[in-house]
């Protein structure tokens, strides 16, 4: 799993989101991303994958296992979706 | 409201820096009677002052840290610096969402390669009329008129998004319709405007000098822009709103209840321009600080402190068409260099507008 470098972590008035500079990609292609969603990409780019990740967001945030573990995968689908996440 | 909308109206409540405007140059291969800064005359003056690459980037480097996202590119004629692809392909690798203001005569195969590779947000490209001769009479260039559109067609076909601005004038008022069709072949929104800042920023005035639309013919052209754009039942529609319209209906209102101004100039946008002076709006030379000496953060809060405490004229505060009209503090200013006057050439061109679309609602028929 690697992270798509073509893609920029910028903030708006509190909001995360990830901007596309690839070339031949639309600049305009956005993905606006709420605090988790910028820890999850953040550990992502540090290397972080399954059981670790959800380790280490599990550590950060106290959330119920169950459900974290679903949103974290919903998420991964989502950045895969935006070519943000690559095999 | 898109997210975008959403945010930069949290970033206007919290003052931060959120929307920016870099105006690259103040030069310009066209000279268009009704510009509010160019004058070819000045070219070789104007060049002497502009910043340089490193120091644009060094503000791209400042605005980054602040909080800005949406950045445009304007002047001037942007493209007439040799630098601007250099320019352009930082501010993408930042990540900023890019805007273009150009003319569109000057781009060249490098700039299509560019802006296919790299799409911007949008391209807003000014349109001064719809044949050689209204260029000529209005931009000093006829030549122009067929490079404007093949370009824009060329960008089109890259798959580039295009915005036409235009400015409506005496000299250009017949193309309108042209314009318009122009527009939906190449499958481009319009923004029409017909009031004409005077040029307060010029270095030079105008040898001849721009004959401006009268208030009322103002009015007109604007009826006229709705008129033309729009289905005749739309228009007559429009027309019925403004029939029923009580005073002080407004559609988007940002910060009602105060006396400032209603936009988001001051609060987290702002214009720096060549000389790398920061102003609220780049309609606003008054109230300015400059960059390179004191950095952006300071001059972004020294200069936002400073328009955020400029009242609008007391008489537009108090005037029932307040709410429905465009009047804003550029305006006051650039029509009596006082934010405190009413500016009238406004009112005249506001009631009319009002008056006549309402009347045409009220007769109902006929449109
Ligand atoms: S021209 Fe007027 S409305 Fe537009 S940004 Fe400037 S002050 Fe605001
Ligand atoms: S410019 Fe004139 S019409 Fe507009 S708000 Fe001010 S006083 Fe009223």
């Amino acid at each position: 799993m690697t992270i798509n470098p073509n893609f920029v972590l910028r903030e708006l008035a509190g909001e995360w989101l990830l901007v596309s500079i690839e070339e031949g990609e639309e600049i305009k292609r956005l993905l606006y991303l709420n605090e988790i969603g910028k820890d999850i990409y953040l550990h992502l780019k540090d290397g972080l994958e399954g059981a670790a990740l959800l380790d280490a967001l599990y550590q950060e945030y106290d959330a119920d296992p169950q459900i974290l573990k679903a949103d974290v995968e919903a998420f991964l689908l989502t950045l895969r979706d935006y070519r943000i996440l690559q095999d | 409201m898109t997210m975008m909308d959403a945010l930069l109206n949290r970033a206007a409540q919290r003052n931060t820096p959120a929307a920016g405007t870099f105006e690259l140059t103040a030069r310009c291969n066209l000279s268009c009677r009704m510009c509010y800064i160019h004058n070819l005359s000045c070219d070789k003056e104007l060049s002497k002052d502009e910043l340089s690459t490193a120091q644009w980037i060094d503000i791209m480097d400042q605005i980054q840290t602040a909080g800005t996202l949406p950045l445009l590119l304007t002047g001037g004629e942007p493209l007439i610096r040799p630098d601007f692809p250099e320019i352009y392909q930082e501010a993408v690798k930042r990540g900023f969402l890019l805007s273009i203001n150009t003319n569109g005569t000057l781009l060249s195969e490098e700039h299509f390669k560019l802006f296919a590779r790299q799409k911007p947000l949008r391209t807003n490209i000014s349109i001064y009329g719809m044949c050689p001769e209204t260029y000529e009479s209005l931009c000093g260039n006829g030549a122009a008129f067929e490079k404007v559109i093949s370009n824009i067609r060329h960008l089109r076909e890259l798959g580039v998004t295009v915005k036409i601005n235009f400015s409506s004038t005496s000299y250009n008022h017949k193309d309108i319709p042209k314009v318009l069709e122009f527009a939906r072949e190449v499958g481009s929104i319009v923004h029409f405007v017909s009031y004409m800042f005077p040029p307060t920023r010029a270095a030079k005035p105008c040898e001849e000098p721009f004959k401006r639309y009268t208030p009322l013919e103002a009015a007109e052209a604007g009826i006229d822009w709705i008129r033309l754009s729009n289905s005749p039942e739309q228009f007559a529609a429009e027309c019925r709103k403004h029939a029923t319209m009580p005073p002080g209906r407004i559609d988007e209102c940002l910060y009602e209840g105060k006396e400032g101004a209603r936009c988001r100039a001051g609060r987290c946008s702002y214009w720096i321009t060549y000389k790398g002076d920061l102003l609220p709006c780049g309609m606003i030379p008054a109230i300015h600080a400059s960059v390179p000496e004191l950095g952006f953060r300071a001059a972004w809060d020294q200069v936002g402190g400073q328009f955020r405490s400029i009242s609008m004229p007391k008489g537009c505060l108090s005037c029932p068409d307040y709410e429905r009209c465009e009047v804003c503090p550029a305006i006051a200013w650039a029509e009596n260099e006082d934010f405190s006057q009413v500016p009238k050439y406004i009112c005249e061109k506001n009631h009319h507008y009002h008056t006549r679309l309402a009347a045409l609602g009220a007769e109902g028929s006929d449109l």
